[in-house]
């Protein structure tokens, strides 16, 4: 072995280091464990106050699982009552007996249960909170915001704190009014004990305010949160309404499911950061972006509130918020009645629609008219609707244009009536939201929000076991 | 013929002695020392010289010239000859007739041949020295007997009787005189200056091994002994004392005779102006001692023990008789593992012998008491001092680890007939021996480790501060003591996560090893592994180097290069001790692999097994070595075909690691996933492009750029054009080859590491060590004599291109390491202020060692990491052992991350032991949310660095569960240690559940009574209990573990015994006809090895302390000094 041995063995080296650098390098970096998607087989929902007192009030809570296959039991929060009523799959309504008033509970169990809606309905036709207010029930969370309550003179917020489990929860109440976080650094926190209702008169939080924007967070446990406004004038009914909770502050907001000829004004707050806001307002003939609202600045913490142009809210319309940092908005609407009387509905932000999503309640007793709002912020969208009237489907898909909102007017199904809203494989992202209307003798009646998707599979974050955790740097 | 006057300083007449061709011309005179004092004065002393001959002829003839040649003769020389088998008592009635010569049995003893000889000789008969004329009267100065006691092959100096008679004649108390002896061959070693004894019984002479003599140790002394060789002793004493005892045949006779003398309140003088030669034949084994039968060595030791305890003090025995039993059963332990069976056998036989007679002790004792006049204490000051044995046991095991050769007897107190080799490969010897003689200068070896060291701590100057604790990267916090890592190793369950079985590294055994060296203080031992891998790196480097190339600079400079290798920068930055470690144990375990299979040389089974062992330690440290063994096992198999012995040898070579390392090799070889575990440690790592491999650069932290490699690649290439080393070169570049395809292999693979889940592509830290090593030995194979070769050649592009591709492959690392010392170093490992990340609150609140724990957190990019914590936190060696936890906790886990954790969730952690749930900073926004708003949850604390819940489920390690209900016990204990707790009666079936991981181990009694094991949860321990409460103890048995252990030890031990040196006699390694005092030359590049084996010889060949006589036959002269047939006797 002279020369040529070791010659041999550097061209072995090289020849393998060629051969690794054109089968590409190892991509070091390996995979992380991919996220765990759990399917949901329970899911409750919490409709915070039931409310039947005959013969002015009534309530009832109606649920769609747009998919089936589960069980769904309503259930009274105390739990000590049975079963209220244990209903079949798919749409359910129930109408609360006379002389009920709490949250109640809607569980769903199946391996669909995670698209589970559910919506609570109340009109009250006369008196001082004649009202229609409606709002979807939601699942206990562990942070909700609401945008827009008034704790004014006549006016009267009502946080309610609601923790379905087994636990103590407790939450810190956060409020934001024009001036600022009010009671900075000393957040109310209250402790909500199991199977309880906890009712926090925002006026005691924050007396005196227009407006509030309200960040609640549970420090402990989870709470299925909600805030009613009610406002009166004397002995005359300014309306009542929930206060939907809104999606958290992002950069983009959208809140669909705003009624034509009404008074709406837009709540804008920037917590955290100052902000520059610019607002769009999406209706059936494309998005209109009024002068007045391309620039409004944002001071840290503080609520600003803006009228929109009524002349530009003939028809139905979706409010789109643009805007630096990450804000958080809601809009309040006002239905003027005869003889000062007038009700009261808020829009929130939410999320485009993921999948099947239910819209409960499109059943409503007598001139009730419910009408579904679809608006494409972006490119172009298409939706597939399909109404079920006593159990038989219609289907029908509805396009609606980029930068525009298309209204449907959902037809009465009768007493067992749903719809399912889902948007196609190639549309872009849609918000939907609803409104309903009910006309009396007085006036409009008036409720509205926004429609959320449920899912079926929680996609919890991937959890690897590593000995050295937190060690590293 | 008439008799001349012996007494005159005249030349002898060599006729007259019949020695004519044996004497020398008057040259032989020469070097005689200072002017004799005058014989006139010595007139008075008649001497009667005997001479004790047993298979002397080698010697013979110049001691009987040497007597001849005596300026101040003895009246009269008698030689007995202990049935010699050779021409000894032909050459001594030649030289003395007849009548002077007596015989006596091959089995006399020394003893029994000087009274047989003196019995023969009576004082009266020998005539008085010429002159001696009795004064007139009371002025009569009478005559003084004395008896000269000489070896057949120890040859005195012509003035040496002189000399003695001369000191004799200046203190008349000195009773004993002895001359100073000197080497055979090479007078310029001391052999004895006298003697002394030790409390083991050994001879000590209180002279270094091969002590020079350079008149260090002149100047007459009093001495409690001196040799029977050359004594001088008054003939009355000698007859009042009795003579030699009996009782001792060979060894301590003399020591015996002299502690007598010094007894009766005479004197023992040492006369170094009296010189003598003596070979200390017997002794040496160089012939046979058939006094003592085939038991020589027990023979010794009999004698030592006997001498001790017949002549201490009697206050003294019983403390002499248990010391001396202590010290017998550590030497024969000692031999045992110095496979010497029979010495060790020897020793406790004469210890058995001495204990069984009791009544020959006291006998001997009352003897003594007899002609005692002094107390014990006036001869103490001259016994040697305490602790004597202690330093010699030392040096003698310092000899033995640093390869060269050692005298069992004189290390382990019998006597010298055997040495003892050790075979290693002797890396280092050769260049330790030139640092004794050398500075600093002329130590490339140590210099270089010398500067790596300072570099290294300048580098590293992050990590001395006395304060915080160092961990991070692959390194977990060290336990305080060392007996911590030892428990740790030992113990069969692992408090890691929810508990593991997995066998404990090896690793940490040596860990332990050198935190116990260090009064068990295993951090500053992490430290000082780290610190010495650079230095140690380089040296180790610097001796396989030192074989290939003949300068040692251009090896030292390799060494240099290799230790600056960027993989063990970035080891040492990530905290891969082990790593660090076998930077330098591999290529040492690796050459003596490579000698060893006989790569050169022959090699030898001994070798084999010690190269195992080597081997063993390096894949303790980094177990892929042994991978890369086998792969070169099997391609040396091809060339090694033609030799079952060298198949053999390799075969015991990759047997042994695997055996030793027992089980921890077999679960390795079981999940090889293991093998990674630091790097999963370190966590993820940027990818490394194909080419870095090649210039050894692994990436990642603390490894500097790849381009710094570039000029090592240029110049190992370069080396290709060399011609003439081609072997050497293949092995370099085989070398490379093999590290670059397991540097691509690494990159490329995925390995999901138990314990840990996200899968790692391990650091090819490990191949590009390889790589680098052999760029650097390719490059210094290439450069070795490179400039007489550019000398020869013209002058052209060759020798510029050379001196830049030298300069910048040897300028460029360097230049980096020191920017490296400005910056100094970063990288995850650094010193923490605690061992782990948990909070003082929960340390304080989670008691140690009960299963109860933190669910630590750590937000990923991609994932979230988690940890199942215990109080103590993740020690050193625990992520080597950790195991993959049930997927529920994992599921859990990502429930709790995702918020849709509810309460049976929070209750399945705490069944885990969790009672804290620890998010470490930075916390994102939506965790803290998720979990703040878990039920059962409730926030501790936040600070800078970590959010801290706290689990509302009381939490034990015991539950009892009850038809589904359960309740926690209050416990009491550790969970290594005992876990126990009070049971309540309930119902008929419950489960008692543990808060570990189900295994084997686990054993519960309840009352005392052992209860069935079961699973809970399908993952957790537990046991059956019917409805009877009382007293319940968990426990893990460690009873598989430690049998495993003993299994390993005894293995252990089989190896370390075969591979520790054998026996061998001198005549192996000198020449029988040499004193063995010289060495063999040594030349070459490959010279060190010979210069150990010639370093080995040499301390064979060191002055015995244990000189025994020339046993057995000892040739017998009878005769005088004056000549034969004209007996002075008859004068």
């Amino acid at each position: 072995m002279s020369r040529r041995g070791p010659a041999l063995l550097a061209g072995v080296s090289v020849a393998l280091v060629a051969v690794a650098a054109l089968a590409g390098s190892g991509a070091a970096t390996a995979a992380p464990p991919p996220p765990l998607r759990v399917p949901l087989t329970t899911q409750t929902l919490v409709c915070p106050q039931v409310a039947t007192v005959l013969p002015h009030t009534a309530s009832s809570v109606s649920s769609v699982l747009p998919g089936g296959g589960a069980h769904v039991v309503v259930t009274s929060l105390s739990g000590q009552v049975a079963p209220v009523q244990a209903l079949g799959t798919a749409g359910t309504h129930w109408t609360a007996p006379d002389g009920t008033h709490q949250p109640f509970l809607v569980t769903a169990t199946g391996s669909r249960a995670g698209t589970l809606a559910a919506q609570q309905t109340t009109i009250t036709n006369a008196g001082q909170t004649r009202a229609l207010s409606a709002v979807a029930c939601g699942p206990a969370t562990t942070s909700a915001w609401f945008v827009g309550p008034s704790t004014a003179i006549g006016a009267r917020s009502v946080l309610h704190l609601i923790n379905p489990g087994p636990t103590t929860a407790s939450a810190t109440v956060t409020p934001y009014s024009a001036s600022g976080t009010v009671l900075a650094g000393q957040a109310p926190v209250v402790s909500v004990p199991p199977g309880r209702d906890v009712e926090v008169n925002l006026l005691t939080v924050a007396p005196g305010q227009a407006a509030l924007a309200v960040h609640v967070t549970a420090t402990a446990g989870r709470l299925a949160m909600a805030v009613v406004d009610t406002e009166s004038a004397g002995l005359t009914a300014r309306g009542s309404d929930w206060v939907p909770a809104a999606t958290g502050p992002a950069r983009s907001v959208l809140l669909p499911g705003g009624v034509g000829g009404t008074t709406a004004t837009l709540a804008l707050l920037a917590p955290g950061s100052g902000a520059l806001a610019r607002v769009a307002l999406l209706t059936p003939a494309g998005t209109l972006t009024p002068l007045s609202l391309q620039s409004i600045p944002l001071a840290v913490d503080q609520l600003v509130l803006v009228r929109l142009p009524a002349a530009l809210l003939r028809g139905p319309f979706a409010v789109q918020v643009s805007a630096d940092h990450p804000v958080v908005a809601g809009v309040r609407m006002l239905a003027a009645g005869s003889g000062g009387t007038a009700d009261l509905a808020w829009l929130a932000g939410v999320a485009p629609l993921s999948g099947p999503t239910g819209v409960p309640d499109v059943r409503s007793s007598g001139a009730a008219t419910t009408t579904l709002a679809l608006a494409a912020p972006g490119s172009a969208g298409s939706v597939t609707l399909t109404q079920y009237a006593a159990g038989t489907p219609s289907v029908r898909t509805i396009a609606v244009a980029a930068g525009s909102l298309v209204s449907v007017r959902l037809p009465r199904l009768g007493p067992l009536g749903w719809a399912v809203v889902t948007p196609t494989a190639a549309s872009g992202p849609v918000v939907a939201g609803w409104s309903t209307t009910v006309t009396d003798s007085v006036g409009e009646l008036l409720s509205a929000g926004p429609l959320a998707s449920g899912t079926t599979v929680a996609t919890l974050p991937a959890a690897a076991a590593a000995v050295g955790a937190g060690l590293g740097p | 013929m008439s008799l001349p006057d012996i007494a005159a300083a005249s030349a002898p007449d060599d006729s007259l002695l019949g020695l004519g061709p044996l004497l020398g011309g008057p040259d032989d005179l020469d070097g005689v020392g200072p002017p004799p004092p005058d014989p006139a004065d010595l007139v008075h002393h008649r001497v009667t010289a005997v001479l004790v001959a047993h298979d002397g002829a080698r010697y013979l003839p110049r001691t009987l010239a040497a007597l001849g040649r005596q300026v101040r003769r003895p009246q009269r020389l008698v030689a007995v000859d202990t049935g010699s088998l050779d021409d000894t008592p032909a050459m001594l009635r030649a030289a003395l007739g007849e009548r002077r010569l007596t015989t006596l049995p091959r089995t006399s003893g020394f003893g029994a041949a000087v009274a047989d000889a003196l019995q023969a000789t009576p004082a009266a008969g020998v005539p008085a020295p010429v002159g001696y004329r009795p004064g007139p009267g009371d002025e009569a100065v009478p005559l003084v007997d004395w008896v000269w006691l000489l070896h057949d092959d120890s040859a005195p100096d012509p003035d040496a009787l002189l000399q003695l008679l001369a000191a004799a004649q200046d203190s008349p108390s000195a009773v004993i005189l002895g001359p100073k002896l000197l080497g055979w061959s090479d007078r310029s070693r001391l052999r004895e200056v006298g003697v002394t004894i030790a409390g083991s019984g050994r001879r000590e002479t209180h002279l270094e091994p091969r002590e020079i003599d350079q008149g260090q140790h002149d100047g007459r002394r009093e001495t409690l002994a001196v040799s029977t060789a050359g004594m001088l002793i008054r003939r009355d004493v000698f007859d009042a004392l009795g003579g030699f005892d009996p009782a001792l045949p060979l060894f301590r006779d003399d020591v015996d005779l002299c502690w007598r003398a010094n007894r009766a309140g005479h004197r023992v003088l040492v006369v170094p102006d009296a010189v003598m030669t003596h070979a200390e034949a017997a002794a040496r084994g160089r012939r046979p001692a058939d006094a003592a039968g085939l038991h020589v060595h027990r023979q010794d030791r009999r004698s030592a023990l006997y001498v001790v305890l017949v002549n201490c003090a009697a206050w003294a025995v019983p403390l002499a008789t248990i010391r001396l039993a202590v010290g017998t059963a550590a030497r024969a332990v000692a031999l045992a593992v110095a496979k010497a069976p029979g010495q060790a056998r020897d020793e406790l036989g004469a210890l058995a012998w001495v204990l069984r007679r009791p009544g020959v002790v006291l006998a001997a004792r009352r003897a003594r008491r007899a002609t005692a006049t002094v107390p014990p204490r006036a001869v103490r000051g001259l016994l040697a001092r305490p602790g004597s044995g202690l330093r010699h046991g030392a040096e003698t095991l310092a000899t033995l680890l640093r390869g060269g050769a050692v005298n069992t007897a004189a290390g382990v107190g019998g006597h010298a007939a055997t040495t003892t080799t050790t075979g290693l490969p002797a890396v280092g010897a050769g260049s330790r021996r030139r640092t004794t003689r050398a500075g600093l200068a002329r130590r490339p070896g140590v210099a270089t480790g010398l500067a790596l060291f300072l570099l290294a701590l300048a580098v590293f100057r992050g990590l001395l501060l006395p304060s915080g604790v160092l961990r991070g990267g692959a390194l977990l916090a060290a336990p305080s003591g060392a007996s911590d890592l030892w428990s740790s190793y030992a113990a069969a369950w692992h408090d890691v996560g929810l508990g593991s079985t997995v066998a404990s590294p090896p690793a940490t055994v040596l860990v332990a090893v050198l935190a116990t060296l260090l009064l068990g203080h295993a951090p500053l031992a992490v430290l000082l592994l780290l610190l010495t891998a650079s230095p140690l790196a380089g040296v180790a480097a610097y001796l396989v180097l030192r074989r290939l190339v003949a300068s040692p600079w251009l090896a030292a400079a390799g060494g240099a290069l290799y230790a600056l290798s960027p993989a063990l920068s970035g080891a040492i930055a990530t905290g891969r001790v082990s790593l660090a470690v076998a930077v330098w144990v591999v290529p040492l375990a690796a050459w003596a692999a490579a000698v060893a299979v006989g790569v050169r040389g022959r090699g030898s089974l001994r070798g084999a097994w010690a190269a195992g062992l080597a081997l063993a330690v390096a894949t303790a440290l980094a177990p892929l070595v042994w991978a890369a063994a086998v792969v070169a096992g099997l391609v040396a198999v091809a060339a090694l075909a033609r030799s079952w012995r060298a198949l053999g040898r390799l075969a015991a070579l990759l047997v042994v690691p695997l055996v030793v390392l027992a089980p921890w090799s077999l679960a390795l070889l079981a999940s090889p996933a293991r093998l990674f575990s630091a790097d999963a440690l370190v966590g993820p790592r940027a990818p490394v492009p194909a080419w870095h491999l090649l210039v050894a650069s692994p990436g990642g932290a603390g490894t500097p750029p790849a381009w710094v490699g570039l000029p090592l690649l240029v110049a190992a290439v370069a080396a290709l054009l060399r011609t003439g080393r081609g072997r050497a070169l293949a092995g370099c570049w085989a070398v490379v080859a093999v590290g670059v395809a397991g540097g691509v292999v690494l990159d490329h693979l995925r390995v999901a590491v138990p314990g840990t889940g996200t899968p790692v592509s391990p650091w090819p830290g490990p191949a590009t060590l390889a790589v680098g090593g052999g760029l650097v030995a390719a490059a210094v194979v290439g450069a070795d004599r490179v400039r007489d070769r550019l000398a020869r050649a013209a002058f052209g592009w060759r020798q510029p291109l050379a001196a830049v591709v030298a300069l910048a492959a040897a300028a460029v690392l360097p230049a980096w390491a020191l920017s490296d010392l400005v910056r100094g170093a970063g990288g995850p490992l650094a010193r923490a202020s605690a061992p782990d990340v948990l909070t003082a609150f929960e340390q304080a609140t989670l008691p140690v060692g009960t299963g109860l724990r933190t669910l630590v957190l750590a937000a990923q990019p991609r994932t979230t990491d988690f940890s199942l914590v215990a109080s103590q936190g993740r020690r050193l060696g625990d992520a080597a052992v950790a195991v993959d936890g049930p997927p529920s906790i994992g599921a859990d886990v990502s429930a709790l991350l995702g918020g849709h954790a509810g309460p049976a969730v929070v209750r399945d952690l705490a069944r885990a032991g969790v009672v804290f749930v620890q998010a470490t900073a930075p916390v994102p926004a939506t965790l803290s949310q998720a979990l703040d708003g878990t039920p059962l949850l409730s926030p501790v604390s936040t600070d800078a660095s970590a959010s801290v819940w706290q689990l509302g489920v009381a939490a034990s390690p015991l539950t009892v569960i009850d038809q589904g209900a359960p309740t926690p016990l209050s416990v009491h204990g550790t969970l290594t240690g005992g876990l126990s707790a009070t049971l309540p009666p309930g119902g008929p079936n419950r489960t008692v559940s543990l808060t570990v991981a189900a295994d084997r181990v686990w054993r519960a009694t309840l009352n005392g009574h052992p209860v069935g094991g079961t699973t809970d949860n399908g993952w957790a321990q537990a046991f059956t209990v019917g409805g009877d409460g009382g007293t319940l103890v968990v426990a893990p048995t460690s009873t598989a573990r430690h049998g495993w252990l003993g299994l390993q030890g005894l293995a252990l031990l089989v190896v370390v015994v075969a591979a520790v040196p054998g026996r061998r006699t001198e005549d192996d390694e000198v020449d029988p006809g040499d004193d063995q005092d010289a060495l063999p030359g040594s030349a070459g590049p490959l010279s060190d090895e010979e210069a150990a084996a010639a370093e080995a010889a040499a301390a064979e060949g060191r002055p015995d302390p244990t000189d025994a006589h020339p046993s057995g036959a000892d040739a017998v002269a009878t005769g005088d000094a004056v000549a034969p047939g004209d007996g002075g006797d008859r004068a």
